[in-house]
């Protein structure tokens, strides 16, 4: 697989040319060496010791723009994995590759452990554990939206969801979590929560392969019984619904895996459908605003259009305007790590600059880690897609917007 | 000039006697004709025999070999990857030949372990799994291009004068003796004469040519043998299907790429062979025997060498794989009443050492004195690879980062330097810094001459960008004139096209596509001033 891979590149050399790491930092040869040719080279004799693979922030924008097809972002994974096969891998990539657990622990301390987070003293300590000083970490929430729900009444519905919350969601913002729910439900649908583990990318990304196959499976097993049974597969977050989709099949590389990733939508994609189709319920409340749209390169890389736009378009009173500034530069824990930092925030100059010039309301994105960057960049307030939704609908109610109100309790 | 020994033929044969007879502290000028590996030694398989394959027919070549292969994994490390080989044996092939086979190794000396086949199944997954007996043998990959470097290299440092593009063109005799040698250059086309108390006759495959300079006939029969470069390496381990030796039934590792092989035609003349399509694709269909879906695999070159088997019989005898690849070193008083001339004939690159030797002793009897060989205990060395020295001053925070991207921070006395060591090649990770250490052993090379030294452009884009990144390079710092640049780039993509033209299918087609429409109609190659010189 990874054989035939290494072949199809033609060197055109394309690729670099859409990388936004490379665009800002010239130590980065760019793509087309870490991928392809980092491939074939860590197979030879003289395996080059080097650390261009720390530079990659696995946002797949290569990808995209390579002519001949080549998996370029899977390939510059394996060779990360491959280089940290010899050689330990950093300790703040061990941390990111679990950042479930990492939520676990913190959630359970939380509002402590993001006090802690942010304290004077605690600084040298994350500087050590290789993660940047420079930026606010994510706060955790005392009550994960699992718990949360766990909690709540079942609301049986003729159609049946079955919702990968993905960690961000659970962790830090369940707020979108509870949003997606009562979207979901608003438009007839069963929403389930199965046991689940963190999709597996931020692992991958950090060269733990084997790691992320471990999640792979776990979430195998829970979900692909449901979509036996008839359900489909959502999840507000488009990195995690990219994993499903792309990821999975090829680190498990059988039949179940690919069938799974048939029935996997990225939230903004399924209600689209639904609209497609004549079924997205479409009693919106007005909602004035302008909102300035960042597309996220994990949504960009499924190759499906932007469909929260079209999704949001149906909004009455909602002005959105795309940003078209690429890439923000964090790309999940990519900006979080020591030495990245700058990089990070020179790749989201162009985003920052553009939201600076449309001076927005808000900014809306459906990728938990863009938001944050893109706060950070320019203090600008940055919403998910399903808070609009649901804030639309319950506007149609004013008393109490049911159903919608209900399910943010 | 004057000297004690000539060498003719700057090949692993003759670059190896001057590493000899540098050691034995003997004065030795070696002449090529073209840059070091013109001739066989770098189109051959790279592979550094254990001697299995011949086990069977040929059992003085198999102990010849074995012996080397041991000798060589010691002295000559650098340019060896000890990959490590398997004899696999298919359900299909004959089921008597693994007995035969394994009992002619044990006479000859050669250690062979019978293994699961499963471990080289998960070893080399794209094996057939129809094989039913795996056996593992010492086999190596030898890096022919780093060999004679490494070999060209130490004889300097022990005084041998060395000459590259300097052609024998004639013999000079003198009373029943050959005396010397006129020679040509082959960029300025001066000739000179190079006196000599013996002349040792090394030029492979042109032995023939060589000998009748001086009106002896050595019958040579010129075999052609064929290979298939692919992109990447479809195995760590030098792959041999056991059986009768035949075509295309060893792949090789090499560096980045994998190379199957070979042939064996007959040919008339040593210069310039070609694989012929008809042989390329018997290749691929008899390598898709051992490797199914050899198809799949992209192969982004092809080329041929020329065996210069040594043939006593002059065609009476036997042909091609029939005849022994063993050595023979002639001394043409002896043989032929014509003091002064020796010739060496036969062999593999594997036993060059061995043949280096055995010529040596011969040289040091007929100049009377008494020096032995110290090649077996004496370790080759390659000149260290200097960073090139561009400096640009670095504000702020400078740190070390990527030796990839060559980029190499540097601090010197408060202030931090970046070292602008950029990569040229990516298919082969050559920087700048690799090419100008290069250009500092050959100083009037070209670019492919650079390219031997380096490895530039042997990639999956076969040059499609190094070719005029180096180019403008060079010509940037000054070394080169544009008119120069231009007429080397030109040379460098003519060369590179030679070889992937034959395997023009798949994605090397698309990629051929790519590199005329960067050099035909984006740069107009063919008009590119080049000072008058014509390409
Ligand atoms: C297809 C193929 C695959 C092979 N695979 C293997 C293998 O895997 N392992 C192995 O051990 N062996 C292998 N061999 C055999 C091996 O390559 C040769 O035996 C060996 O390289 C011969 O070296 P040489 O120095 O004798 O000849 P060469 O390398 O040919 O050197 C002779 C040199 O003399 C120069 N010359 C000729 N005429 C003149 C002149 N008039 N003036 C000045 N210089 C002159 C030529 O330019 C040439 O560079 C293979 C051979 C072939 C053809
Ligand atoms: S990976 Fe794709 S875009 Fe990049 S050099 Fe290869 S073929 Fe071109
Ligand atoms: S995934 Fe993004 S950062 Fe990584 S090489 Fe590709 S374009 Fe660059």
């Amino acid at each position: 697989m990874v054989g035939n891979a290494l072949d199809q590149c033609l060197k055109c050399t394309i690729c670099n040319t859409a990388c936004p790491v490379a665009g800002v930092d010239p130590s980065f040869p760019g793509p087309k060496y870490a991928g392809p040719e980092l491939g074939r080279l860590i197979r030879g004799p003289e395996p080059p010791a080097d650390n261009v693979l720390d530079y990659c922030s696995n946002c797949r924008s290569c990808e995209l723009a390579c002519p001949s097809g080549v998996p370029i972002t899977s390939l510059i994974r394996a060779n990360k994995a491959a280089a940290y096969r010899h050689k330990r891998m950093p300790l703040a990539n061990r941390l990111f590759a679990r950042v479930d657990q990492l939520g676990r622990v913190a959630a359970v301390a939380a509002p402590l452990s993001n006090a802690v987070a942010r304290a004077w003293w605690a600084q040298p300590v994350l500087a050590r554990l290789g993660i940047s000083t420079g930026r606010p970490l994510p706060a955790y929430h005392r009550q994960t939206f699992r718990a949360w729900f766990s909690r709540r009444p079942v609301r049986p519905a003729p159609k049946r969801i079955a919702y990968f919350v993905g960690c961000y969601a659970n962790y830090n913002d369940p707020d979108v979590a509870k949003a997606t729910v009562a979207v979901l439900e608003h438009n007839g649908y069963q929403v389930l929560v199965p046991e689940q583990r963190c999709c597996g990318l931020p692992a991958l990304a950090n060269g733990d392969e084997d790691q992320a196959r471990k999640n792979a499976v776990f979430n195998l097993g829970q979900f692909l019984p449901l979509v036996e049974q008839g359900y489909e597969i959502v999840t507000a977050c488009p990195s995690c619904a990219l994993t499903l989709k792309r990821d999975y099949p090829e680190l498990l590389d059988n039949p179940e895996a690919a069938e799974l990733s048939r029935h996997v939508w990225e939230l903004g994609e399924f209600l689209r459908r639904l609209a497609e189709e004549g079924e997205l319920q479409s009693d919106f409340g007005k909602v004035p605003g302008r909102l300035a749209y960042h597309l996220p390169c994990h949504t960009r890389s499924q190759g499906m259009g932007e469909p929260w736009t079209d999704v949001l378009g149906q909004v009455p009173g909602l002005k959105v305007e795309a940003l078209d500034a690429g890439c923000c530069g964090l790309s999940g824990t990519y900006g979080f790590k020591a030495g990245h930092y700058e990089t990070s925030m020179a790749v989201g100059q162009r985003v920052f600059e553009a939201v600076n010039s449309v001076r927005p309301d808000a900014v809306v994105t459906e990728c938990g880690t863009c938001a944050m960057q893109i706060n950070h960049g320019t203090g600008v307030k940055v919403v998910h897609p399903a808070i609009l939704l649901r804030e639309a609908y319950s506007r149609r109610w004013p008393r109490g917007g049911e159903d919608a109100i209900r399910a943010s309790e | 000039m004057e000297t004690e020994v000539l060498i003719i033929g700057g090949g692993a044969t003759g670059l190896g006697l001057a590493w000899d007879l540098a050691l034995r502290g003997i004065n030795t000028v070696l002449i090529e004709q073209g840059d070091f590996g013109h001739g066989t030694s770098t189109r051959f398989h790279g592979l550094l025999h254990s001697g299995g394959r011949y086990a069977v027919k040929d059992p003085v070549s198999a102990q010849e070999c074995i012996q080397e292969n041991m000798t060589l994994k010691r002295v000559a490390a650098p340019c060896i990857e000890d990959t490590g080989g398997w004899f696999v044996h298919l359900s299909t092939d004959d089921p008597d030949y693994p007995g035969r086979w394994v009992t002619a190794c044990r006479k000859t000396g050669i250690p062979v372990q019978e293994r699961p086949v499963q471990e080289v199944l998960d070893l080399v997954p794209a094996l057939n799994p129809a094989i039913d007996q795996a056996f593992f043998v010492p086999d190596a990959a030898i890096n022919g291009f780093r060999l004679l470097h490494a070999l060209a290299y130490s004889a300097r440092q022990r005084g041998a004068r060395l000459m590259t593009y300097t052609r024998a063109v004639s013999l000079v005799q003198k009373g029943g003796r050959v005396v010397g040698a006129v020679t040509e250059d082959q960029r300025s086309g001066q000739r000179q004469e190079i006196r000599a108390s013996l002349i040792v006759n090394t030029p492979g495959p042109w032995a023939a040519e060589v000998a009748a300079m001086a009106g002896i006939r050595v019958g040579m029969r010129l075999d052609k043998g064929s290979l298939l470069i692919f992109n990447h390496r479809l195995s760590g381990q030098v792959i041999n299907r056991l059986r009768s030796p035949g075509d295309a039934d060893i792949l090789v590792p090499a560096g980045t790429v994998s190379i199957l092989g070979t042939t064996s035609v007959p040919v008339e003349s040593p210069d310039n062979p070609t694989p012929s399509a008809g042989e390329l694709l018997h290749m691929l269909a008899l390598g898709e025997e051992l490797f199914p879906h050899l198809h799949d695999y992209r192969v982004i070159r092809a080329f041929a060498g020329v065996r210069p088997l040594y043939d006593p019989a002059e065609g009476q005898g036997s042909a091609g794989r029939e005849v022994s690849r063993t050595f023979s070193l002639l001394d043409h008083a002896v043989r032929d009443g014509l003091e002064g001339l020796v010739s060496v004939v036969g062999g593999k690159l594997t036993t060059f050492r061995l043949m280096a030797e055995k010529t040596g002793d011969l040289v040091v009897q007929k100049l009377g004195v008494g020096a032995s060989s110290k090649t077996a205990i004496t370790p080759l060395s390659l000149p260290e690879r200097r960073p090139v020295s561009v400096f640009m001053p670095v504000r702020g925070r400078g740190d070390i980062k990527s030796q990839a991207s060559g980029m190499r921070d540097v601090k010197e006395s408060n202030q931090t330097y970046r070292l602008l060591d950029n990569v040229i090649c990516e298919c082969e990770a050559v920087t700048l810094g690799d090419l100008h250490a290069a250009l500092a052993e050959a100083p009037d090379g070209d670019l492919n001459d650079l390219r031997r030294r380096t490895r530039l452009g042997m990639g999956t884009c076969q040059g499609s960008f190094c070719s005029f990144r180096s180019a403008a390079a060079l010509c940037q710092s000054g070394k080169f004139s544009v008119e120069r640049a231009n007429v080397m780039l030109q040379q460098l993509v003519q060369e590179r096209w030679k070889g992937v033209r034959p395997v023009l299918w798949g994605e090397q087609l698309r990629e051929a596509e790519f590199m005329q429409a960067i050099y035909k109609r984006l740069l107009n190659l063919a008009r590119l001033d080049a000072g008058g010189e014509r390409v």
